[in-house]
């Protein structure tokens, strides 16, 4: 049966009127511009990572990577800094103000900005929305805390690879290392035992301990000092590794990583005399 | 059922919903989204340091107790601290030798990978990149289930006061779940673009509400709820994929695609399900195909309209006017529109190209009802309309007759004319209709004769216009003057010799409307005008007028005629005596005889 006229044409009016009231207020004004540019920081801040990770590890690549992945960086930071100038209570309200700092804390920390990450880091401990919720940020609460480590260990690369070589150097250096690595170990409490940011915080402890090895070589320490420091680096290098191997194998569920192996080799640590044995299947 | 107020509240609070559970669940995607961090910096390439590890505490410390080189060599670092570069060399090349002996000894065990040079980049890359929350636990509800649940919120609210109609088994119920199926598979996006979602749903409830009863052969409105909404989703999708967008063309792509979906769901319920014998030949999921392809072809059209914001010109109303029309033409021709909405994208994008120009100078708002003319005109009357083939859209006869009428519309008065009148889009619209009427009778109006700037038709209107803004007072109402150029248009249309020119090159058509004007508003004759210069009046002056001259013929000997029986009852009348329009005829007959 067809609608009479009239009688369609009423509600056919209502409810185009009532579509269009759904559209305009459901669909123009969603209040997303602050979401969207913090996701494309994200993406700006992940592309220049994934760039300065490689370039890193490959001595082939051109200073011009290292140069775009600064300015990704820049970028990044540069967004956030305004989006949480203008926006911080929106952020705070979608519980994406952890992310905001994460990505502007990480950004000037690979800017070598390092008291402005520091800064923002601490910040970030503030991060929580204004109720309570289920909707933890563990990664990112995790990785702000983790930041002053992060920047200790550059400053003691920085103070190991420089062309000067002194005892005091070395301590200075080593000083800062024993700090990120509490540091870093706190902050693996603060995630779950099989959350694999674990995996990172434990790459950055095994660098920082990487860190220590080649500053006893390059201060040129000498016995009894480098004996000493050579013992204890291997002792505290041989138990992050295991715990490294560990948590691939039995919480990420890789065994046989490559990336296990190549630690030890860099290392030079023995070969390990038991096999990984996980409390349960790996990756369970 | 619930009352317009209602309604409207419902709207508002559906609309309030679907935008902060899409904040909610953008915010958690964003949240969650895996970000790739970057490491301290460390030397990552094996040098001295990790040499010396291996001779004093790993795999090599077995070879430097036998090898009294290395142990000579280790002594030195440890009183000195460094090594010469001879030396360093050496107990780089001793490393080399012991490691390659290690791992012959125990493959596997030392040396898994080809690489020894440290730790490599893509060992390492993959672990970095890390989510908010590990695999599987994500607290969050995903995108999808976030927006389910509104969905169905928004379904149950907006069905609260029809208690059945979505019961599994109604038509309405077996409608909307095929909506549902039509959007099962179809990958989630994470940045927005899934609010297209939304609108199409409440597009789809809206479409059920009003038109339940229509939808009762429900397999067929399944077939149709479930084709369109794919096709529109997947063509919007397309739109915003384009690079260069900006928020508000998403913003703009994402409010049509749900208003021509809904359009095309009403227009084809209450079309092609309501007349059937409109769609010869088309049945089953055909009829939704067909469906489908208008509305893709609609929005294309409308969203991509060169040069032209189409999406500030369209209402509702006329969105709908449109979809109509589409669908009709689509009814008559199915083989020029299934599988293929370019035939009608390009057609309305002719039309709306070929318009546009004349269009801005009368109002663009008459480009709607424009395509929408040369929709419902094309669907009957497509080999007569295109006589350049089906491929040629800018060549379609209405296009051409529109732009031409339009060009002459849009032209300004002459400074010092009397009546400068402009015109606007309402007026523009009615002189189209009977300038499309005239085409369908008669193509030759598109014709040029030779010498002419302009085809037939072109010429006519210009020849008609000059002769009314000279010739009208300027207080002649404008729906006077549009009334005379339509019936010029008709006697035109069946007598050629009106745009004949006569020796001092005037067209008779000019000619003719000038003689009943110039008698009627002559200063001397103040009370013949006070009678004959009422606009009623003199629109019927002048079709009477031109009625007489198409019967008996055109001539400068029948226009003096004309002049000479106006002149002859605008003296009687200023003198006092009576007439009528029969006597008025009656004198034309005689004088034209």
């Amino acid at each position: 049966m067809i609608l009479s006229p009239w009688k369609a044409h009423g509600r056919l009016g209502a409810a185009r009127l009532a579509l269009g009231i759904v559209l305009v207020l459901g669909l123009v004004g969603c209040g997303i511009g602050h979401i969207q540019t913090l996701r494309e920081a994200e993406e700006a801040f992940s592309r220049a990572a994934e760039r300065e990770n490689r370039g890193r590890l490959d001595p082939n690549t051109p200073l011009s990577s290292m140069a775009e992945s600064a300015s990704g960086y820049r970028v990044a930071a540069q967004m956030v800094n305004d989006l949480v100038a203008t926006q911080r209570e929106e952020l705070r309200r979608d519980n994406l103000l952890c992310t905001a700092y994460l990505v502007q804390a990480m950004s000037l920390w690979r800017l070598s900005e390092h008291d402005a990450a520091v800064q923002v880091a601490a910040q970030g401990r503030d991060c929580d929305p204004p109720t309570s919720t289920t909707d933890t940020t563990p990664r990112d609460r995790a990785v702000l805390y983790a930041i002053p480590a992060l920047v200790r260990i550059d400053q003691a690369n920085a103070l190991a690879v420089n062309p000067t070589a002194s005892e005091a150097e070395f301590d200075k250096a080593k000083s800062e290392i024993d700090r990120a690595v509490r540091i870093l170990e706190e902050a693996q409490r603060m995630a779950s035992r099989d959350h694999p940011l674990r995996g990172y915080l434990m790459t950055s402890k095994l660098a920082a301990l990487r860190v220590w090895q080649v500053a006893i070589t390059r201060e040129k320490l000498v016995d009894p000092k480098r004996q000493e420091q050579q013992a204890a680096f291997n002792e505290r290098a041989r138990k992050a590794w295991l715990e490294y191997r560990d948590f691939t194998t039995c919480q990420l569920g890789r065994a046989g990583d490559p990336s296990v192996e190549d630690w030890r080799k860099l290392f030079q640590l023995a070969a390990p005399e038991t096999p990984v044995a996980c409390d349960q299947p790996p990756g369970g | 059922m619930p009352g317009e107020a209602e309604l409207i509240l419902f709207s508002i609070q559906a609309a309030l919903r679907i935008n902060q559970q899409f904040r909610h669940a953008y915010a958690d995607s964003t949240r969650s989204q895996a970000i790739t961090l970057p490491l301290p910096n460390f030397p990552a390439a094996l040098d001295r340091s990790s040499m010396e590890n291996f001779y004093r505490f790993g795999d090599g410390k077995e070879l430097a107790g036998r090898n009294l080189r290395v142990r000579s060599l280790l002594e030195r670092l440890s009183q000195t601290g460094d090594l010469s570069p001879e030396e360093d060399q050496e107990f780089a090349g001793l490393f080399q030798e012991h490691a390659a002996l290690t791992r012959a000894r125990g493959p596997g065990l030392v040396f898994t990978g080809e690489n020894a040079a440290g730790i490599t980049d893509e060992d390492i890359v993959h672990l970095v990149t890390i989510r908010q929350w590990r695999e599987g636990y994500d607290p969050t509800p995903s995108l999808l289930r976030r927006m389910a649940g509104t969905l169905v919120n928004i379904a149950v609210d907006y069905f609260a006061g029809m208690p059945g109609v979505l019961s599994a088994r109604s038509p309405g119920g077996k409608a909307l779940r095929s909506f549902l199926e039509a959007f099962e598979h179809i990958d989630v996006a994470t940045d927005g673009r899934d609010q297209i979602l939304e609108g199409l749903f409440v597009a789809t409830l809206d479409t059920l509400r009003a038109h339940a009863e229509l939808l009762s052969e429900d397999e067929r409105a399944r077939t149709l709820v479930q084709v369109v909404a794919r096709g529109i989703y997947e063509d919007s999708q397309k739109l915003l994929l384009t690079p260069g967008k900006t928020l508000s063309d998403t913003e703009r792509i994402r409010t049509w695609s749900a208003l021509v979906f809904g359009s095309v769901l009403q227009s084809a319920v209450t079309t092609v399900f309501a007349h059937p014998e409109r769609f010869l030949g088309v049945t089953g999921a055909a009829q939704a195909e067909l469906a489908s392809e208008v509305g893709r072809a609609v929005l294309g059209s409308i969203l991509s309209a060169d040069g032209v914001d189409l999406t500030t010109l369209f209402s509702r109303e006329s969105l709908d006017r449109i979809v109509k029309a589409a669908l009709t033409v689509a009814g008559h021709h199915p083989d020029l529109v299934r599988g293929n909405s370019r035939f009608l994208r390009t057609l309305i994008a002719a039309t709306v190209t070929g318009l546009a120009r004349p269009a801005k100078e009368l109002g663009q708002d008459l480009l709607p009802e424009a395509i929408r003319l040369v929709l419902e005109s094309t669907a009957e009357n497509l080999d007569l309309l295109m006589p350049a083939g089906e491929d040629q859209p800018a060549q379609h006869l209405l296009v051409v007759a529109a732009r031409t009428m339009l060009e002459q519309l849009a032209a300004p008065a002459p400074p010092g004319a009397p009546w400068q009148v402009r015109f606007g889009p309402a007026d523009s619209l009615r002189i189209m209709e009977a300038v499309i009427a005239e085409v369908l009778e008669n193509p030759g109006w598109l014709e040029r004769q030779a010498g002419d700037a302009n085809p037939l038709l072109g010429e006519l209107i210009r020849d008609v216009l000059e002769t009314l803004r000279r010739s009208s007072p300027s207080r002649m109402r404008k729906q006077t003057g549009l009334a005379i150029l339509e019936a010029a248009l008709h006697a035109a249309g069946r007598r050629l010799e009106f745009l004949d020119k006569t020796s001092k090159n005037r067209r008779f058509i000019g000619l003719a409307i000038e003689a009943v004007l110039a008698s009627i508003f002559r200063p001397a004759h103040a009370r013949a005008r006070w009678g004959l210069a009422r606009d009623a009046t003199v629109r019927r002056l002048v079709k009477v007028v031109l009625g007489s001259l198409e019967r008996h013929g055109v001539s400068e000997a029948k226009v003096a005629a004309v002049r000479k029986v106006m002149e002859d009852t605008v003296k009687a009348l200023a003198r006092g005596k009576s007439w009528s329009w029969d006597d008025l005829t009656a004198r034309l007959e005689k004088g034209l005889a």
